[in-house]
């Protein structure tokens, strides 16, 4: 199992303000990661300084993700790398087509991949492959980026995106937050279509629900921009029954 | 967007490729008529290195007429008045273009009188495409007879220094205009626009969307003025002006007037001036696609909010693909014109 990515005492701050205080963290291929914790902890944070935010500023600590320094590159060479975020708010692009933009996507990762563009006929054959992961329509195709999509519908265009980009590691941010069942049990079925022993997954989520559908072989809890405490799947149970109060209490010990 | 090169050179047997299959096509070099197609219901003649246009009453040809007025001879200065008459009850699509045929430096200055008679309704796209050393000055004044209507397609895609000055009147009641303009600007290039809508009578409705991206160190001015006279009740008046500007030293006017002296009137004007949208930015980028391909993106995205509003899905398709190579800086002369 090949090392994905290696967090070792990352710091970031936005402003003057310490977000992240020592994040120390490694997913290998096969892996589903969950990090779960309070509002406020430092998930988002820690998601958006892993794709190049420029918002926050890293004041200490490594990233190692595929064998390189993943701190010097830019959001585009992440990408390329294997790294994909599910954003919480995916960004509305009035007048970009989600076709064209998935297009130019797609074609730029096979740039660095040293391979041709995708004929319009195999780009296609591919949309409509992926969509079907999601249970999305075609006619998603031709409407701008995310405008006009309902909550659901712009976390399964998340999805559909992976599928199309199909990354080495995806971080979900808060994937499940605003879905009704229905929507959840589609995106997690497709998370789970997409995963294999090559992949990995870093989900970050509030709820247990989330995990029922996607089973995570590890838990983290964070707290304060530290992981306070990691164990199994029967850790997020555990804090659905009882809160993060007890595990924040005992880490301040 | 980089400067524009222009490497097209005619050799005599110019002809415009564009556009619409079912285009009828008007080629006026250096203000002489060097190709006509039959005209149909048209009457074209040709005074004074301008052209008269008029469409009998009650007439609705099917396809479009296409005017390609280009300066060839460098040095060569162009004044003239032209002259569009479209009768009662008519129907016209209409497409008027500009072109500079070399990288000499041009000067010209041309004036459109369109007259819209009673219930005549008329579609008209005028796209500007001239080099970065040439001078042009471009008015058109459209009266609107009671029941007319036009739509006015504005498009600049360059020119070294441009003074646009569409003026619409309406004359007779229930008639409306909507224009849309576009306008690219790049490296030391100029474009000044002056809009003037009169609503002199009650009833009409005129909107205006007019959208900027400039790059490099261009200017560009926006002064839209819309006047309501006393007795213009039930006048419903709109204007946008949105600015993107895609380089530090790039600058944008914009200035709204509204001159209402009518008191039951809807009229309303926005004008924005902004930078590429950074949160827009870093979601394409996190998929993998680069800066340049994103602000690409983005600027293409922002001048489709113009171009959408042409009807005709052929020239539309033109005019994005045109579009988004003038702002890769890769469009050298107007593509799709052919020697032949």
């Amino acid at each position: 199992m090949a090392n994905l990515i290696e967090i070792k005492n990352l710091h970031a701050r936005i402003g003057e303000k310490e977000i992240l205080k020592g994040i120390n963290l490694t997913v290998n291929e096969g892996e589903v990661h969950a990090i779960m914790g309070p509002n406020g902890s430092g998930k988002s944070t820690l998601s958006a300084v892993l794709v190049g935010n420029s918002a926050y500023e890293v004041t200490e600590g490594t990233v190692t993700f595929m064998g390189k320094d993943l701190l010097k590159l830019l959001p585009e060479e992440r990408s390329w790398l294997g790294l994909f975020l599910s954003f919480q708010y995916p960004i509305e692009i009035p007048g970009v087509t989600n076709v064209n933009f998935m297009k130019a996507a797609v074609n730029e990762h096979r740039k660095y991949k040293n391979l041709p563009p995708l004929s319009a006929a195999e780009y296609l054959k591919l949309m409509r492959a992926k969509m079907g992961i999601v249970e999305m329509d075609p006619s998603f195709s031709s409407r701008g980026v995310n405008v006009g999509f309902s909550g659901g519908e712009k976390k399964r265009n998340e999805i559909f995106q992976m599928a199309m980009i199909e990354p080495k590691l995806s971080i979900l941010d808060e994937t499940d937050s605003g879905l009704d069942v229905d929507a959840l049990r589609i995106v997690a079925n497709g998370v789970n279509k997409l995963k294999n022993s090559g992949n990995g997954y870093i989900l970050i989520t509030h709820y247990e629900r989330l995990l029922d559908y996607i089973v995570p072989d590890f838990v983290h809890v964070l707290y304060n921009g530290k992981i306070i405490k990691t164990a199994g799947k029967e850790l997020a149970v555990e804090i659905e029954s009882r809160g993060y109060d007890g595990f924040i209490k005992e880490s301040e010990k | 967007m980089k400067d524009l090169k222009y490497i097209f050179k005619d050799d005599g047997g110019f002809r415009c490729g564009v556009p619409l299959m079912d285009s009828r096509q008007v080629v006026i070099t250096d203000g002489v008529i060097n190709r006509m197609d039959a005209t149909g219901d048209y009457i074209i003649k040709n005074p004074d290195g301008a052209f008269s246009l008029s469409l009998q009453d009650g007439r609705r040809p099917s396809g479009s007429i296409q005017i390609v007025k280009v300066l060839d001879n460098p040095g060569s200065s162009a004044k003239s008045d032209n002259y569009i008459t479209v009768g009662k009850e008519s129907s016209s699509r209409m497409l008027l273009c500009y072109h500079t045929m070399s990288e000499a430096a041009y000067s010209s200055v041309e004036k459109v009188h369109v007259s819209i008679q009673e219930n005549a309704s008329v579609v008209l796209t005028v796209m500007q495409n001239q080099n970065s050393r040439s001078d042009c000055e471009f008015g058109l004044v459209a009266d609107l007879a009671q029941g007319a209507s036009l739509k006015l397609n504005l498009i600049t895609l360059s020119g070294g220094e441009t003074r646009n000055r569409p003026s619409i009147n309406f004359t007779g009641e229930h008639a409306g205009c909507e224009v849309n303009g576009l306008y690219l600007a790049d490296g030391s290039q100029k474009i000044d626009t002056v809009v003037n809508i009169n609503h002199m009578v009650p009833y009409c409705k005129s909107s205006q969307l007019f959208r900027g991206i400039l790059n490099g160190k261009a200017v560009t001015k926006f002064n839209g003025v819309i006047y309501v006279a006393k007795d213009a009740q039930k006048t419903e008046a709109f204007q946008a002006n949105n600015n993107l500007l895609s380089s530090e030293q790039a600058r944008a006017y914009t200035q709204p007037h509204l001159i209402i002296y009518a008191d039951d009137v809807k009229c309303s004007h926005g004008a924005t001036v902004g930078n590429l949208n950074e949160d827009e930015l870093f979601y394409l980028r996190s998929r993998g696609i680069s800066l340049e391909e994103a602000r690409q993106l983005q600027q293409q995205a922002f001048a489709y909010g113009v171009l959408s509003k042409i009807d005709n899905v052929e020239l539309r398709r033109e005019l994005e693909i045109m579009t988004a190579k003038r702002l890769r800086g890769e469009l050298t002369g107007c593509m799709a014109c052919v020697k032949g």
